[in-house]
């Protein structure tokens, strides 16, 4: 599983006292360093670069005035991500899911390589878009940003039991509709 | 239809969040069962496209975008609220628990701390006077606007879950306690902070044989040549050997006979103790000693 974009809390802590105490340049090295999975957070939850830029960059921004009340026991990407997941179900809720799909990812191999390829990713965005945002966010934090069980839970104030069963009906539904796999009779809105 | 105890182990596994006694239970389960094989191959295999969708580039500019955006934004104080929607709380006790929540961390760090022997107080006390104290008792004063700030930290947001702790919180003598200059000085110190988040470490630190190497003089007798040739042959050991602080520690007999014992030795093999023996670890522990 993804663990590659996370460094150590103490190198976080000391950017955050450093911006703290009037070290603009350091939120900057914050930013640098989470950028790249903030964003694909977004995407992946938005489905569109446009927003997702949008929800990223306000989520930086909103960290940043209220750096202040940021508590250092707590991982800084695990409260970036709470900023980021409230972002994106302010921009989810304009949206319908259909008004855009990305087309962000580096693409290798001839046209039609890459035309199928590219209608690949689209049918599994169109998948992660169909379960409701509190499914996804889940099935992204974990499969996108190689979050555990316990690091989900923190950065969406949930229990991790809530975090374990949203995570295993959404992978039953994605398989469903990515894998046709035959559908659950449990009956959940997700 | 698999049964849910074995569908609840492959998606532990698929998500690396299994015990070596699950994971056992696992492979027994795997090896026994067709279908078992089955849902782990589909599992693995709706994972593997669901992460054919590979990390996206930031969009160019992000940083600087941001860095703009901030540069004529002022710092501020938190301003949305985690507090938990329809509890309803006096407010004079929510306020007193408030200002408990403040220091309820530092109830963890400070029990958690190895105690200290009796008669390391005039070592301690001599290595203390070199040095100014970071913080005084007066700063662990928690007026009316730490309290409303404390209201929407996740902290409250934990305690006023919490039944048990809500309860020991409102008893008097332990918020007496709470309220000492100590707990928030040893909270200062990031490695601890860092280290108490580890349960492995926590649980060697209530380990009752740990304690008693730190506190009964009888332990001396535990003292053995192969133990100290393992901690002088430690790297955390050598770099916190260069405080003085520590090395006044270690001048108590009880204290050396207590470094030199199997939990801590055990202890050093946990990465979170070691970056804390590393920082300043001996020197919170000291300045612990000398307010008791």
């Amino acid at each position: 599983m993804r663990r590659v974009y996370l460094l150590s809390d103490p190198d976080d802590l000391a950017l955050v006292r450093q911006t703290l105490a009037g070290q603009s340049e350091a939120f900057g090295s914050l930013v640098s360093r989470y950028q790249k999975v903030m964003y694909t957070v977004a995407l992946r939850m938005l489905g569109n670069p446009a927003d997702a830029q949008d929800a990223t960059q306000d989520a930086f921004v909103k960290a940043y005035q209220n750096l202040a009340s940021f508590n250092s026991s707590h991982r800084f990407y695990s409260w970036m991500y709470r900023i980021l997941v409230n972002e994106c179900l302010n921009v989810g809720r304009d949206r319908r899911p259909e008004d855009g799909l990305d087309g962000d990812e580096e693409a290798d191999g001839t046209p039609f390589d890459t035309a199928l390829a590219s209608e690949r990713r689209e049918q599994i965005q169109l998948a992660l878009l169909r379960l409701t945002p509190e499914y996804r966010m889940v099935v992204v934090l974990r499969h996108f940003a190689g979050q555990s069980y316990g690091e989900i839970a923190e950065a969406l104030s949930i229990p991790e039991k809530t975090v374990k069963s949203r995570l295993f009906s959404a992978r039953q539904r994605l398989g469903e509709l990515l894998l046709g796999w035959k559908e659950s009779t449990k009956e959940e809105d997700l | 239809m698999i049964r849910p105890e074995l569908e609840a182990l492959i998606q532990g596994a698929l998500d690396d969040a299994l015990t070596p006694e699950e994971q056992a239970r696992l492979a027994r389960f795997i090896s026994e069962s067709p279908e078992a094989r089955e849902r782990v191959a589909q599992l693995e295999q709706l994972a593997s496209i669901i992460e054919s969708l590979d990390a996206a580039r930031a969009p160019i500019g992000l940083v600087d975008n941001v860095l703009a955006e901030v540069s004529h934004r002022p710092l501020s104080p938190r301003t949305w609220s985690t507090f938990p929607r329809g509890v309803a709380v006096n407010k004079k006790i929510l306020f007193g628990l408030a200002a408990a929540a403040a220091i309820v961390l530092a109830v963890i760090t400070y029990y958690s701390n190895p105690p200290a022997t009796v008669g390391t107080e005039a070592t301690i006390g001599a290595a203390q006077r070199a040095q100014t104290p970071q913080i005084a008792p007066k700063d662990v004063q928690v007026g009316d606007a730490s309290a409303q700030e404390m209201l929407q930290t996740d902290t409250f947001d934990a305690i006023m879950k919490d039944a048990q702790l809500r309860k020991l919180l409102q008893n008097d003598e332990m918020r007496k306690q709470l309220q000492r200059a100590e707990f928030r000085v040893a909270l200062d110190d990031e490695n601890i902070r860092l280290a108490l988040r580890t349960p492995n470490l926590a649980q060697r630190l209530e380990d009752a044989a740990f304690k008693k190497a730190l506190s009964d003089p009888a332990a001396a007798k535990k003292f053995d040549d192969s133990n100290m040739r393992w901690l002088a042959a430690n790297r955390a050991m050598a770099e916190a050997l260069r405080q003085d602080q520590f090395r006044s520690l270690l001048a108590r007999d009880n204290n050396a006979a207590a470094l030199a014992g199997a939990a801590m030795k055990a202890a050093l093999h946990d990465d979170h103790f070691d970056a804390a023996l590393r920082g300043n670890l001996s020197a919170r522990l000291a300045r612990g000693v000398q307010a008791r």
